[in-house]
């Protein structure tokens, strides 16, 4: 999963317990940090330190050259994602990207000369949205809308409830995989990658026919095509970088399940279309 | 009836060395003509396509020493030796695939189109010298087996 890290990095994590690890921080020539349950630490030779001291730092030689090997010697092939400031790796493993933007007015023309990396892993945690299963499904198909700040664990909700709806419930679900995260859940599924919402809706309805869309990290502008797909009769899943329901644009879904953003995977409340809270 | 047989196989020999004198031209000119050809498809995928490297190559068939020397290139090892090149021919290789997939499909595709001429360049001198020399180095093993034919009888 991590093959394309520097030696260095790879020989420290077999120290490492892969199934705690959340993400890594490369900054040029600073100590390399990581997620490890939850909590951050740095990365030495012999594994996990609390303290800087013996960490290894990366130099930006080895983060240009981990990028390089991330794209399979071919950034071009991930020209818009670059533009996007990640680029998706094999199993749905993450790189958010930090360098020089390269801009032609207000759009994006690529970035270069990358300073920073955040690689995020993503583990595929069986019954980690039990509850919203209980509280939001046990009466069929519902539009359901989980929020929470960047790293509670949104995606490998969405993961396990796209398992969920084709394993165990056997409906045809459509993955809008705009980043690339959440298709590897291993499940049977139509996905449809890199595609924007507007896009992925539109063509996935009318190409699949789905009953359920499963999709990542909404923005605003995205709410009004979520409007679509459910007067369609298609039930939308989604995710949100939001941590309070008030603030979602389009009050248009069934259920709002709030994470809290402190501890990953941990569900702080389920409210209804009313806003009243059904869970706590 | 002997002697007959005799100054055939000298004069097939003679023309066979010069066959195989020319062939560095010939290897120069299958060298350039498929890095041209590779050079026109990388730039049209660039625009279309943009494939990984690895599932680009693996989508074409290439031949002989480019072959070799392209597979090399997907493990890392871009150092093009071959003698048939001139050592101007070989630095211009070495930097062709060292930018290869090293930037976004914008840059790398005025890199490539930029290059093009040069590609197209070393395309035709090597086959006019594939043409020039492999015809004359047959010629002149035929024309040496005839003079040897010709001084044994």
């Amino acid at each position: 999963m991590l093959e394309f890290l520097t030696d260095d990095l790879k020989s420290a994590l077999r120290y490492v317990n892969l199934n705690k690890l959340c993400e890594i921080r490369l900054r040029t020539n600073s100590p390399v940090s990581v997620n490890y349950g939850g909590t951050y630490c740095y990365l030495s030779p012999n594994g996990l330190r609390k303290y800087s001291e013996n960490a290894i730092k990366t130099s930006a030689e080895a983060i240009r050259d981990i990028v390089y090997e991330a794209c399979q010697k071919s950034v071009y092939s991930v020209s818009e994602e670059i533009k996007r400031g990640f680029i998706t790796v094999c199993d749905g493993v993450r790189i958010g990207l930090c360098g020089t933007y390269v801009c032609d007015g207000d759009k994006v023309v690529s970035v270069r000369d990358f300073t920073s990396l955040c690689i995020r892993i993503p583990h595929n945690v069986k019954g980690c949205a039990d509850e919203i299963k209980r509280t939001c499904f046990n009466s069929g198909g519902k539009n359901v809308l989980i929020l929470s700040p960047p790293g509670a664990g949104k995606t490998t909700m969405l993961k396990d409830i796209a398992d969920y709806f084709t394993s165990e419930r056997r409906e045809n679900v459509l993955i809008c995989d705009e980043r690339g995260e959440l298709a590897c859940f291993g499940g049977n599924a139509d996905v449809i990658s890199y595609a924007d919402k507007r896009t992925a809706f539109i063509y996935g309805i009318r190409a699949m026919r789905p009953d359920i869309i499963i999709t990542d990290e909404l923005t605003e502008g995205d709410y009004a095509y979520v409007k679509k797909t459910m007067d369609s009769g298609v039930y939308v899943v989604a995710s949100a970088h939001l941590y309070r329901a008030e603030d979602v644009p389009m009050k248009i879904f069934d259920y709002y399940v709030l994470l809290d953003g402190h501890s990953v995977g941990k569900i702080k409340g389920i409210y209804g279309a009313d806003m009243k809270e059904k869970y706590a | 009836m002997l002697k007959v047989i005799c100054g055939m196989c000298i004069v097939a020999f003679c023309s066979y060395i010069g066959y195989f004198a020319a062939e560095k031209y010939r290897r120069r000119k299958s060298f350039f003509v498929q890095l041209s050809e590779f050079n026109e498809r990388f730039i049209s995928e660039l625009e279309f396509g943009r494939r990984p490297l690895s599932e680009f190559i693996g989508a074409y068939e290439y031949k002989g020493d480019f072959a070799v020397f392209i597979k090399g290139c997907l493990d890392g090892k871009i150092s093009c030796g071959y003698s048939f090149l001139s050592a101007d021919e070989k630095n211009f290789v070495n930097g062709y695939f060292s930018m290869l997939g090293k930037g976004d499909a914008h840059s790398q595709s005025s890199f490539f189109t930029s290059v093009g001429a040069g590609v197209k360049k070393y395309r035709e001198v090597s086959e006019a010298d594939a043409k020039k020399y492999g015809d004359l180095y047959v010629k002149l093993g035929f024309l040496a087996g005839l003079a040897i034919v010709v001084v044994i009888v």
